[in-house]
């Protein structure tokens, strides 16, 4: 394949690489506002929807970027790394992290980068987290087995529906698009009941 | 006449905008989709046979495996006791007979490469074909696993031709991957490999069906 991506770099260009990407991610991060335990807790209390805003936003994005760039041949789709999919492991992942974001306020993101801007509360976010994965590592080969098996290879929601991956990139943006409106309908009701009870 | 003015805030454009790409991509992927693999008209399709458009060749299938691809899926159409003595890797076994039923169907892809071997050319280039007509990109391993075993598998001095110097590095990696193993005498561990336990010992189980593959003792 002629494609340029994905580029195979040496070590330090990838290092390099990876932190300017990381640089920017944490910037537009904070440029968000997602340095504030608040807002982002705002989205579990349905008050706030930047959060699904901007990731949702940037999922999308870079999905119909990929399918454009593979579309004109800059990107090889077929060697974009697809992880495993383990059901039931991710699903117990998920609901865990989603009880620490909001018992938190942060995700690891966000908790970096109100870490980065000084916030007590996000260092010791990242305690926690560093303490969290020192738990995870002792007690893994109790549930070794769980954590490993099961799995359903790299799957695609293109494999899943037999839809191709175009027709499924403007599928998420109507999605996406449909949440954003719903979710500003939310917000000013939201707004509402709290000016009628102030 | 009543005067319509349309304005659109900056969100709506947005959302229109990318409502509209999303749309031109969709319909541009679909169109992608049926325009793949290889004509299904019987003079277009000859014309590729000829070409060997509708071939893999053994060191690019090897090259896709190493590069972990997933645009592509490799089918074993052989007995099952043939897939279980030896398989290339990443390869699915669904036999020639159970291709086009349900369960058959159900595991192909539309979108991606499907490449289909067996022990020969025969039976892999007429399921190729059955699969090109009913719409998928369907291509065969040229000559089957014989040749997989021949060209990717058999070490540089069990071949016949001289080592090309080139090709040699590669073929070296090849076999390293894909044997599972250094393959220089000096990285060895200098501990024997274990006989293989002969047929009808005591003790030995059923003998198992074994394949005749390649050259030198097996």
């Amino acid at each position: 394949m002629n494609a340029l991506f994905p580029l195979t770099l040496s070590t330090g260009l990838f290092v390099v690489l990876s932190i300017a990407l990381g640089f920017l991610f944490g910037f537009f991060l904070e440029r968000a506002g997602f340095g504030s335990a608040l807002k982002l807790t705002g989205q579990f209390y349905l008050n706030d929807w930047s959060v699904l805003k901007v990731m949702f936003g940037a999922i999308v994005v870079a999905c119909l970027g990929l399918v454009l760039l593979s579309m004109m041949g800059i990107v090889d789709f077929g060697m974009i790394y697809v992880p495993e999919a383990y059901y039931l492991p991710m699903l117990i992942g998920g609901l865990m992290v989603g009880l620490g974001f909001i018992v938190g306020g942060y995700c690891p993101g966000t908790g970096v980068v109100a870490a980065s801007t000084g916030k007590w509360d996000g260092l010791v976010f990242l305690a926690g987290i560093v303490a969290g994965i020192f738990v995870f590592g002792v007690t893994e080969p109790s549930f070794h087995d769980f954590f490993t098996g099961n799995s359903r290879g790299p799957v695609t929601l293109s494999q899943l529906t037999g839809l191709p991956s175009g027709v499924l990139a403007f599928l998420l943006a109507a999605m996406a698009i449909g949440a954003f409106w719903l979710g500003e309908k939310v917000e000013r009701s939201m707004q509402a009941k709290k000016a009628v009870q102030e | 006449m009543k005067n319509w003015e349309v304005r659109l805030s900056g969100k709506t454009l947005a959302a229109a905008v990318v409502l509209g790409f999303g749309a031109v991509m969709a319909l541009a992927s679909m169109a992608a989709q049926s325009n793949a693999g290889l004509p299904s008209n019987p003079q277009s399709l000859a014309a590729a046979i000829v070409e060997e458009r509708d071939h893999v060749q053994p060191r690019e299938l090897a090259q896709w495996i190493l590069e972990k691809r997933t645009d592509y899926q490799l089918i074993d159409l052989r007995a099952a006791w043939e897939f279980d003595d030896y398989h290339i890797p990443t390869a699915v076994h669904i036999p020639l007979d159970q291709l086009f039923a349900d369960a058959g169907l159900k595991q192909l892809e539309r979108g991606k490469k499907i490449v289909v071997y067996g022990l020969g050319a025969g039976h892999p280039a007429q399921a190729s074909l059955l699969l090109t007509l009913k719409g998928y990109q369907a291509y065969s391993l040229k000559e089957g696993i014989t040749a997989w075993w021949d060209d990717v598998m058999t070490p540089q001095s069990l071949r016949g031709e001289a080592p090309d110097p080139a090709g040699y590095q590669q073929l070296r990696q090849l076999r390293q991957r894909f044997s599972g193993g250094p393959v220089t005498p000096a990285a060895s561990s200098g501990v024997a490999p274990a006989l293989p336990s002969m047929p009808g010992a005591p003790g030995g189980g059923t003998p198992k069906k074994k394949l005749k593959l390649g050259r030198g003792c097996s």
